[in-house]
């Protein structure tokens, strides 16, 4: 309801706020976007609350549009909107559309790691919770060998048994192509380079899922593709991976580089990612 | 501890008439990594042509790229250095309701890794064929604006682009 009180700001007198006209509610990931026009007459507003129903659930502005937040997914909502000033509110206006707020995005990042410019062969991520369906590893890799092939490899759970087994196909342009099969492994080879990666500023990239890692009946299944390109030096590789543990979740990923005895790379960058299903 | 939702939308576009080139602009420095997907149709009567990335606006030849493809259940894998772009889908697009659907890749794409080359894994997959590239920009700049381009012919009419932010913890 309007207050119908006025109040004085520098030395005039304001009125209340006149009811906004209400426009297109949009759905947003357990949001809701909702715009309006304000009114030409009465006094002006200095914020909008747009009021769900269901709920009663307020976001507030300064304009247009103002965003609700903290709707429930699947949910239907209509929006209206009221003006505030230090004299008082306006009567809400009619109410908008009705939408449905959608599912929010289920992708979040769990960790980061960014190694030094020297440190030890291997890098591990480790408590992670099991509150996702996959996980996702997005990996920026650079070493400083210069002789010999350069790999990356998994292990789960620090596992050094004999539980893993890989197949990966690689290109290395001009026509040379090949294959790498692991069985009975200590790791998966998520990529065995024909070379090293020791080029100034150019960096490997890959994206690892680990599919179902928080099961507790199946193998942990991996899946990856990724490279690096040089101007002239190359490989892109995809890769399928199996650890055969079924009856543990994976808790912690160990990244190792077997080809290594250390490693002076200078600013790798690994991000592990939650995926919800 | 995750940190929160961080695949985000970006910007989306669904062209509406034939168009060589399409650029994301003003790409929001908070990203760690981006990535396109690219769902391309050709204008009626195209043939199959290739979608590329440029990066910045630059049109240099900043770019190499190496790939491996199955385009005739062959395998086969090549490199091109000196490029003026990285290619995403080298079978390209499609008229009717046939679509290639392109995947693009770029990683440390914001000011905490200006420095460093950019690095591109991009993949596609089409009716005719399925693709995956490894490809390299030369500049170390943030990527502020990336450019998707043809490399004969236009983009048709209903393709659909969608650029998307990753945010690292």
């Amino acid at each position: 309801m309007a207050s119908g009180r006025v109040s004085k700001v520098k030395g005039k007198v304001l009125d209340t706020p006149t009811v906004p006209t209400i426009g297109t509610a949009t759905a947003g990931a357990e949001s809701a976007s909702v715009e309006f026009t304000a009114a030409t007459k009465g006094g002006p507003a200095f914020s909008y609350t747009a009021l769900s129903n269901p709920g009663s659930i307020t976001g507030t502005g300064t304009s247009s549009p103002v965003t609700v937040s903290g709707l429930t997914a699947g949910t239907s909502y209509t929006f209206t909107v009221r003006g505030t000033n230090p004299t008082g509110n306006s009567e809400y206006s009619s109410a908008s559309n009705s939408i449905t707020a959608l599912v929010a995005g289920g992708y979040e990042s769990i960790a980061t790691y960014n190694t030094p410019g020297s440190g030890t062969d291997t890098i591990t991520f480790s408590s992670i919770p099991s509150t996702f369906k996959h996980l996702q590893l997005r990996a920026s890799v650079r070493t400083s060998r210069t002789a010999g092939n350069d790999l990356i490899s998994l292990r789960f759970n620090g596992d050094t048994g004999a539980n893993y087994s890989d197949h990966l196909i690689r290109g290395s342009g001009a026509g040379s192509y090949g294959v790498d099969k692991d069985t009975s492994s200590t790791y998966i080879n998520v990529h065995r380079a024909s070379s090293n990666f020791n080029t100034t500023n150019v960096y490997a990239g890959y994206i690892i899922d680990i599919l179902d890692y928080a099961s507790t009946s199946k193998t942990k299944t991996t899946k990856a593709f990724g490279g690096y390109d040089a101007n002239g030096n190359g490989q892109i590789a995809f890769n399928s991976g199996n650890w055969r543990n079924s009856s543990t979740a994976i808790n912690s990923i160990t990244i190792i580089f077997p080809n290594f005895s250390t490693y002076a790379i200078q600013n790798m960058h690994f991000a592990l990612y939650g995926i919800k299903g | 501890m995750a940190a929160g939702r961080t695949y985000e939308p970006i910007a989306t576009t669904t062209l509406n008439t034939t168009t060589t080139s399409y650029t994301f602009n003003s790409i929001p420095n908070t990203y760690t990594d981006l990535v396109i997907i690219a769902s391309c149709v050709a204008p009626s009567g195209g043939a199959a042509r290739a979608i590329a990335v440029r990066i910045n606006g630059d049109t240099s030849q900043s770019y190499s790229q190496t790939f491996l493809w199955n385009g005739d259940g062959t395998l086969n894998s090549s490199r091109n250095v000196n490029l003026t772009y990285v290619q995403a889908g080298y079978y390209a697009y499609f008229t009717g309701t046939q679509r290639s659907l392109s995947q693009i890749n770029i990683f440390r794409a914001n000011s905490n890794d200006e420095g460093i080359a950019k690095t591109m894994i991009n993949r596609s997959s089409s009716v005719t064929g399925t693709d995956v590239f490894v490809g390299t920009w030369s500049g170390t700049t943030r990527v502020s604006s990336i450019t998707l381009i043809t490399q004969s012919g236009d983009f048709g009419s209903g393709t659909i682009l969608t650029l998307y932010g990753i945010k690292a913890a």
